[in-house]
This record gives structure tokens, C-alpha cells and sequence, in this order.
């Protein structure tokens, strides 16, 4: 038996140190998620201690390795989070624009080349809720499309489109 | 669409935010969080085993009464004859009834504690045919048998009613609470 199905057969028994020894090892990923989609410290850490509970609270929901489970908190995050930004009115329009967009390649090398870590930090905290969930749902949660736009609620070119504004507003950023 | 799974965005965008930790105390503000859950868990649970074990202690003792007092009387010819499935078929429908009556009032309840419930409630279901077998002696007249199986599908069907009244007056408290602001 390896040292993480221990932990977890011990969060199944409501074992204190378990059930701490489990929040030590995932907490801190999960509030980096939650972050990005959030943009606020207080409401990621509250999204991750729900999602903890829920997991901690339904034994079925438990998985023994431990990076099916980091991958099921993780997805568990996101629809939290989606969901808090639902309750701030966070509204995914349909969009269709036609104007021309910079070629998403083009936009990406555009902020990479920007060095500055704390930069980039600063022009996504910057961003409208909208444009920012798509985009990290997109660059770092690694979803295509299709998923996105089935999570939101919107049409794919729409989520192309706000991708593409997201990025056109941070290169903006970069440049004034 | 390129959706930066390799042209290093992510990487970029992972590294900005890294330096972000969870705040402080949060491990300890998460386990009395998760303590005070499991106990108002254990306390709805409590709740329900007693309103459950009150329903059965009933039945039981009536149960055991029944084995005590001889049946009122026999048919006489003439009467109207009933069968044992009749009796049978028309409570089961009753409990039916109630069973329906009684996952209506727990729908909206979380689902760990629905299904908690109906859990005790098919328990409980199941403990008429239990009581009848238990109390069936042979040599019995077929108008014993049906007499002690009334008596003992009517404590039962009493029971659910009992706790269809708990779980209603609970939900009727919980409506006229005043909500949160």
C-alpha cells in the first residue's frame, strides 16, 4: 500500500491527521487554481476549503492514486469557481466579432517575450472576469473549445473570440 | 485554435501567479470547518435513528401484544370472505403512498442525508412482512392470520405517518424561518 492510499484510507475512517495530511498535499495547487480563475485570495481559499469538504464529507468520491484524485479536485475547482463567477454576474456574451485579431501564435510569443513575471501577473488581474476565466481556461487548464464553451454556456466561436480579446487586452497592457 | 498547450504560455502564466501561498492558519480554519460539519452530520443522523427506532420500538410492542391476545373471532359463513393478498395488496399501495409522500417532503435535503434516509425508510418497510412471519403459528385459521396481519400492516403504516408528521412539521419550521440576509 503506498503512503497516499494510507492517507486516504484514513480520510475514509475521518482520521484527523489523515484528513490534514490531505489538505497539505492538495490545498495549495487547488488555491493557485482557484486564484487564476478568482483573481481574489479570500473567495480562492474559500472555493478550495468547499471543495475539500465536499470531497472529505462523501467517501464515494475518494480515489486512491494520487494524481486521479489531483485531477478530479482540480476539475471540481474549476465548476466552483465557475459557479462563484455566476454569482458575481460574470456573463459569457455571444460574440462574433469580425474584425481582424492578431493569429493567436502571434499574440502568445508577443506575451511570452514580456519577461516580467509580476507584469503579467498585474495585466490579468487587470482583465474582465469574463476574459480571464476563458483564457486560463484555455492556456492553463488546457481545455479546448469545445469543453469551454460546453462549461459556459456559450457558442465555441464565441469562446474563440473572447480568447482572442483576452489576449489582444493583454498585449495592449503591456504596450501603454 | 492554438490553445497554448505548447508555446510555453502556460508556463509563463503558472509562474507569475506561483509565488501566491495559501494564507495563514488556513490547514486549521479548514479542519474545525470540517468538524463542525460532521458534527451537525451526526447530529441529523442521531435525529433520524431516534424518530426511526421510536417507530419500530412501537411496532415491536404491538407486535408482542398481538402474540398475547387471541383473535376477536372467526368468520361465520356468509360474511364477506378476503384473501391475505388482498390485505397485502391494499397496504402495500398505502405504504406506497406514504413512501412517495415522505421522499417529496426530503427532496430538497442534501443528498447524502436523502439518501440516508430513504435507506431507514425501505429498513423500515421491510419490517412488516418480518413481524408477520415471525408471529404465524401454524394450526392458525385463515381469519387469525388476516386479523393479526391487519393489526400488525396498520401499527406499520402508522409509523410512516408518524414520521411523514416529523418530517413535514420539520420542512413547514424550515419555510417559515426567516431567511438570511
Amino acid at each position: 500500500m503506498t503512503a497516499y492510499s494510507t492517507i486516504i484510507q484514513g480520510c475514509r475512517k475521518d482520521a484527523p491527521g489523515a484528513q490534514a495530511e490531505f489538505y497539505d498535499l492538495h490545498a495549495q495547487p487547488l488555491f493557485l487554481t482557484a486564484l487564476r480563475l478568482l483573481n481574489d485570495e479570500y473567495e480562492a481559499e474559500e472555493a478550495v476549503q468547499e471543495v475539500m469538504l465536499h470531497v472529505l464529507t462523501r467517501k464515494h468520491l475518494l480515489i486512491d492514486t494520487q494524481a486521479d484524485m489531483a485531477r478530479r479536485m482540480r476539475r471540481m475547482v474549476v465548476n466552483h469557481c465557475i459557479d462563484r463567477l455566476r454569482k458575481r454576474r460574470v456573463r459569457w456574451e455571444e460574440l462574433d466579432d469580425k474584425t481582424p485579431l492578431p493569429h493567436a501564435e502571434e499574440a502568445d510569443r508577443l506575451l511570452i517575450r514580456e519577461e516580467q513575471s509580476s507584469l503579467l501577473r498585474l495585466a490579468i488581474g487587470s482583465l474582465p472576469d469574463r476574459y480571464r476565466t476563458v483564457l486560463m481556461l484555455s492556456v492553463v487548464e488546457e481545455m479546448d473549445t469545445d469543453e469551454i464553451s460546453a462549461l459556459l454556456h456559450i457558442t465555441p466561436s464565441s469562446v474563440r473570440c473572447q480568447l482572442s480579446r483576452a489576449k489582444q487586452q493583454l498585449i495592449k497592457w503591456y504596450r501603454k | 485554435m492554438n490553445n497554448g498547450k505548447d508555446n510555453g504560455l502556460k508556463a509563463h502564466i503558472e509562474a507569475c501567479y506561483s509565488r501566491h501561498t495559501l494564507p495563514p492558519g488556513s490547514r486549521e480554519r479548514f479542519m474545525a470547518q470540517l468538524r463542525q460539519h460532521q458534527r451537525k452530520q451526526l447530529g441529523r443522523r442521531r435525529a433520524w435513528y431516534a424518530a426511526g427506532t421510536a417507530s419500530l420500538v412501537a411496532a415491536s410492542l404491538l407486535a408482542a401484544a398481538l402474540i398475547l391476545t387471541p383473535p376477536e373471532r372467526e368468520h361465520t359463513p356468509g360474511e364477506m370472505e378476503i384473501t391475505m393478498a388482498e390485505v397485502k395488496g391494499y397496504y402495500a399501495s398505502l405504504f406506497m403512498e406514504e413512501t412517495e409522500f415522505i421522499c417529496d417532503l426530503i427532496k430538497d435535503m442534501p443528498p447524502q442525508t436523502r439518501e440516508e434516509l430513504m435507506e431507514e425508510v425501505a429498513r423500515i418497510n421491510q419490517s412488516p412482512d418480518s413481524t408477520i412471519d415471525f408471529i404465524m403459528k401454524e394450526g392458525m385459521s385463515d381469519g387469525e392470520k388476516i386479523l393479526y396481519a391487519t393489526r400488525v400492516y396498520k401499527s406499520h403504516l402508522h409509523s410512516l405517518q408518524h414520521i411523514r408528521g416529523i418530517l413535514s412539521s420539520h420542512k413547514q419550521a424550515n419555510l417559515t424561518k426567516p431567511q438570511k440576509q
